[in-house]
């Protein structure tokens, strides 16, 4: 079963969901559930005590991703 | 928990035509038991001895209970003579979601974590093997959700060595070369194009 | 859901496919290997009550890797005695989530002399049934120290580990220990 919510966003929020929603090809709907899920998905691994890194293109940076 | 999503054909190789099985969503106790029961004797024939006891079966209905409604999964079998055909179990949100394929970088798509089928449907484990079609119908499947999903039809997955053709070839998936993060298994990916091509492909 | 593709074309497909392999992902052999898949991807409030518990010492690892030094055998020499591959036994030692073969189980329960059926309880997805293994496992792995041969305590660590799984009641609740 499905439930539905209104959200509310500034105009700087609904602009980036709509550039990404275009950009990735999904409606809002399905495109709050992708992020839904990646940010259970990284929350899961923090909790479980593994840790989470974003490295720079040309590997000179990384940076731990510490908490959501 | 588990639902019959509808009857699809297997090939029965020793009658030569094709068989009725029912796809199913989700799992149960039942059909962790048969896969106990039958595959795990053909792979390990101590195993027999060794059967898990009421115990285990009392932890894996309760671990199946909190798995119901999953966030990030869905899981498939294929049911046919009163026994599991083949499982797969995809992933439709995280870290391994995102497209490497150079048509659509980033993408969303849905993963595979594993596509099994029976050992007696096994090429590579018995010299005559019952049905042909498993990998295929599941596969399918995949492409299905994903398209449910959003997602174009776009699937990944890791094939084992013997399976690559498979992918390659009759799936037209793009092969992105072994992976050194996952045991060097070949990275596949169905891209949307190669989606679109593939359903509508008449042989 | 529905299905992208109907019957027909399925059945021409499936006919027009080669006999052949079609495995992706992890193997699937054993329940317990679907179970695990499931529980890698689920929520993890669930996990602590779902999960079983996790052999946080990873005890039959240990159990091989003290029984090893006690009498003095190197993996291979060990792997013979056993008659188990080498790359087993390593996996054995260093990965607390491996779960051996069953074959494996039944050659080290019997070179260690204990029942099978309480090495399986010292697999990762073995069931919790009580907490007498518990308190076993983690008085006998506070005990060792990675030293080689085995100090006097140690051995009686050892020796205590191996008569309590000689006698512990594996695999079944009946005794309420």
């Amino acid at each position: 079963m499905k439930r539905t919510m209104t959200l509310n966003l500034t105009e700087a929020e609904m602009s980036v969901l709509e550039r990404l929603c275009e950009g990735k090809g999904l409606s809002k709907t399905a495109l709050v559930r992708q992020a839904l899920r990646l940010y259970k998905s990284v929350d899961e691994r923090l909790e479980r005590g593994e840790k989470v890194f974003v490295e720079s293109a040309d590997k000179a940076e990384k940076i731990e991703l510490m908490v959501l | 928990m588990k639902q019959a999503i509808g009857t699809i054909p297997l090939f029965g190789l020793e009658s030569g035509k094709f068989h009725d099985a029912v796809l199913f969503q989700g799992v149960d106790l039942a059909t962790l038991q048969g896969i106990e029961a039958s595959w795990t004797p053909m792979f390990d024939t101590a195993a027999a001895e060794n059967r898990p006891e009421d115990a285990h079966w009392e932890w894996a209905a309760k671990a199946l209970q909190a798995l119901q409604n999953p966030l990030n999964y869905e899981i498939f079998g294929i049911e046919a003579d009163g026994k599991t055909q083949g499982m797969m179990l995809v992933v439709k949100g995280g870290a391994k979601c995102f497209s490497r394929h150079p048509e659509h970088p980033r993408m969303p798509l849905v993963y595979v974590d594993f596509l099994a089928t029976a050992p007696w449907n096994r090429r590579g484990l018995i010299e005559s093997p019952t049905y042909k079609g498993v990998g295929r119908v599941l596969f399918m499947s995949a492409v299905s959700l994903s398209i449910e999903e959003e997602f174009a039809g776009r699937v990944a997955l890791h094939s084992l060595p013997g399976a690559e053709a498979f992918y390659r070839d009759r799936l037209s998936m793009t092969d992105l070369g072994a992976d050194g993060d996952y045991q060097n298994l070949r990275y596949f990916e169905l891209s949307t194009t190669q989606a679109r091509q593939l359903i509508s492909a008449w042989p | 859901m529905k299905l992208c593709v109907d019957n027909d074309w399925l059945r021409r497909q499936i006919e027009s496919d080669p006999i052949g392999e079609v495995e992706a992902g992890r193997g699937i052999r054993r329940s317990a290997d679907v179970l695990n898949a499931l529980a890698e991807h689920q929520e993890p409030k669930d996990k602590k009550t779902v999960r079983p518990a996790s052999r946080s010492e990873a005890a039959l690892g240990l159990l091989v890797h003290m029984t090893r030094r006690r009498d003095r055998l190197s993996i291979v020499q060990f792997a013979e005695r056993v008659r188990v591959s080498a790359e087993e036994v390593t996996a054995i030692e260093k990965d607390p989530s491996y779960s051996p073969r069953p074959r494996t189980i039944h050659n080290l329960a019997e070179y260690v002399k204990v029942p099978a059926k309480s090495l399986l309880n010292l697999l990762p997805d073995a069931p919790v049934l009580d907490h007498s293994l518990d308190d076993a496992v983690h008085k006998f792995a506070a005990s060792s120290d990675d030293l080689s041969g085995l100090s006097r305590a140690e051995r009686r660590s050892l020796n205590d580990f191996v008569k309590f799984l000689s006698i512990y009641n594996g695999g079944t609740k009946a005794d309420g220990k």
